[in-house]
């Protein structure tokens, strides 16, 4: 595919034409909310009649928001932190282990992250009723959690598949056991895939709409959650405000990871 | 939580004062399913003997090293480091070092924090790290070194570190896995000397794997060549290389022209007579038993041209290949059975002109230099 492309300049260029298309269409619409709030009317139009920071200062000023954002980082950081350390976990035992049908397993993992989300919304909305959790912070949490090991696993995977297992041979000759093994080598080889991982779980986590509808309440209400009711009842500009600050927010944590991804790659090439 | 460690592997008295483990192999075998990575093998190395390893990719080599600092358990066997069988221990227990092909320094720490990796692991005091730290840094002369990242040495600084770190706790025994494999030639050709003189100012044990007979022959006291997962010898270089015992030591250290026997004609003591399978009659040299199934070997710096009647085996030939290499010419010669290829060897020298190709000559090797040897 590459060579066809690097070799016919007219492929190279079709290319290139499609990936413009395809991110104009994907990230204009996203874009066109911005403009919306700052509007200085009360509703949702397009283009905007005059400029007014007003639904910034309502979305500062509404405790509801305020209570949905403490709520999203309750839920967001520890939900991302348990699948930081099951998904590094699970990527070491598929990556290093012997254990028989890795790829299954490793496919197993993935899954949840493949399948639609309402899927998995639809058979943890009984069993949460079964545990009585059903509302609470730990019923969310533990959703999130199964929706964001993958990406850990994804992240991990690959930053112990770029290096040999020879560190974690030399460590062993040189005198570590096991546990330092892993505390003194592996996991300072593989903390650029940890924490973009850890990234990633909690913007997805922070973002997450459906299984918030199922599993959440109104006292354990994520962000993403009120922006929809709020849709559903008002159509004010405080929803366009709400959304570019989550906008600004993950695409800051993105920015932070892919430069973390950026910057171990310079380094490993350095060493190379 | 490493006092542990050292009493693991009891040192013997010899070994306060810095010489190596003696290790045993005894009948150290290694299988996966029906496939044998390494028949039952026993050899002994001696303390503070330089040992290599050499043989051809997939000859047990690797396997034998591995099963050795514990990353292979072997199905059979057992490895007695002074007397201790350490077989059973998990690899952070031998108190073994370990040089890796690709050196495998820590990226994340940096040179001095590398050396002291292993002082840290057993619980030696900051002080004490410190200082032995330095004083190998030293050694390896990289004394300013200490505070640069291993990516940003070059690949013999880099070896160094590397020997550095694996030897700063004293180890038991020294493991090197094709260590200057990914070095060019003369940055290995001083390392070689490097480690030499290391090792003797340590007075480890060290088990050296590579690939390259010339390394192995220049810096072991005795070298092992494997084949297909089988000790074939075990011996001095030189021992190995005059007195080889099968076909396979003979052509794997240096160069020989192998020629399969078909019938030996007769023996008295060490004095054989053999008849080729192309048919040339031979006097040979025999340090056991003649068996059929067996060759000749003859060396190419052994072979006499020109005023060649003088030698107990002499025959007539042509000149088919004439390569000169620094120092010598290195002749291929088509006996007149015109089966036999024969390789000879002779320094060169200005006075000395040139045979040319396709010219008659006669050559000839005395019986001493025709070595009968055993086995395929």
């Amino acid at each position: 595919m590459r060579a066809t492309a690097g070799t016919w300049p007219v492929a190279r260029w079709g290319v290139l034409g499609f990936t413009a298309i395809v991110l104009v269409y994907l990230v204009i619409p996203t874009l066109v909310i911005m403009p919306l709030s700052f509007s200085s009317e009360s509703f949702l139009r397009f283009p905007p009649p005059g400029f007014s920071m007003r639904w910034y200062e309502a979305f500062a000023g509404s405790a509801d928001y305020r209570a949905a954002i403490l709520n999203s980082i309750k839920i967001g950081v520890p939900a991302a932190s348990l699948a930081t350390v099951l998904g590094t976990l699970a990527a070491l035992a598929v990556v290093r282990g012997k254990l028989p049908g890795r790829r299954l397993v490793g496919a197993l993992i993935i899954a949840p992250l493949v399948l639609p989300q309402i899927i998995l919304a639809i058979g943890l909305f009984p069993v949460m009723i079964r545990l009585g959790l059903i509302g609470t912070y730990p019923a969310i949490l533990l959703g999130h959690t199964v929706v964001c090991m993958p990406l850990v696993f994804i992240t991990v995977s690959s930053s112990l598949r770029s290096y040999a297992p020879t560190f974690e041979l030399a460590a062993m000759t040189l005198g570590a056991n096991p546990w330092n093994t892993f505390r003194f080598v592996t996991l300072p080889m593989i903390k650029p895939g940890v924490i973009v991982g850890f990234i990633f779980a909690f913007t997805f986590s922070f973002d997450e709409l459906i299984l918030a509808m199922f599993l959440t309440s109104p006292a354990t209400r994520t962000v993403p959650r009120l922006l929809w009711e709020q849709l559903n009842f008002q159509m004010t500009p405080v929803i366009a405000a709400a959304t570019v600050v989550l906008l600004v927010l993950t695409m800051g944590l993105l920015l932070v990871a892919a430069l973390t991804e950026r910057h171990t790659r310079a380094g490993r090439r350095t060493e190379g | 939580m490493n006092q542990h460690l050292m009493a693991d592997i009891k040192r013997t008295a010899a070994s306060a004062d810095k010489i190596g483990a003696i290790v045993e192999f005894d009948q150290v075998a290694k299988s996966y399913g029906a496939v044998c990575a390494l028949q039952p093998t026993t050899f002994q190395v001696g303390a503070g003997e330089f040992f290599a390893v050499i043989g051809p990719s997939g000859s047990g080599k690797s396997t034998l090293l591995g099963i050795v600092a514990g990353f292979v358990p072997p199905t059979a066997g057992a490895i007695r480091v002074n007397g201790t069988d350490v077989v059973s221990l998990a690899p952070y227990k031998r108190n073994f070092g370990m040089v890796f092909q690709n050196y495998a320094l820590f990226p994340h720490m940096t040179v001095a924090e590398n050396i002291a990796f292993p002082l840290r692991m057993r619980g030696v005091s900051k002080a004490d790290t410190a200082e032995r730290v330095r004083r190998m840094l030293g050694m390896v002369r990289l004394a300013n070194y200490g505070e640069r990242r291993p990516m940003e040495l070059s690949g013999g600084q880099q070896q160094r570190v590397a020997l550095a770190r694996a030897a700063v706790y004293d180890p038991l025994l020294l493991l090197m896995d094709e260590p200057l494999g990914a070095l060019d030639k003369n940055l290995r050709e001083e390392m070689q000397e490097e480690i030499k003189k290391f090792q003797a100012a340590l007075g480890a044990t060290v088990i050296y794997v590579t690939h390259d007979q010339h390394e192995a022959a220049f810096m072991a006291d005795r070298i092992a060549i494997m084949r297909n997962g089988r000790l074939e010898q075990a011996a001095a270089p030189r021992e190995l290389y005059e007195r080889p015992l099968t076909p396979f030591v003979a052509s794997f250290l240096g160069e020989a022209t192998l020629l399969p026997v078909k019938e030996i004609l007769s023996q008295k003591g060490e004095e054989v007579v053999v008849k080729t399978d192309s048919g040339l009659k031979i006097c040979a040299t025999v340090r056991s038993i003649a068996q059929a199934g067996s060759s000749i070997c003859i060396r190419p710096e052994n072979v006499v041209l020109g005023a060649a009647s003088k030698c107990a085996n002499s025959f007539s030939g042509v000149i088919e290949e004439v390569l000169y290499t620094t120092g010598s010419i290195r002749y291929r010669v088509r006996l007149a059975d015109t089966q036999t290829l024969l390789t000879a060897r002779i320094p060169s020298h200005p006075d000395i002109a040139l045979l040319a190709h396709g010219e008659r000559v006669e050559v000839g090797w005395r019986r001493q230099d025709a070595l009968l040897v055993s086995g395929d």
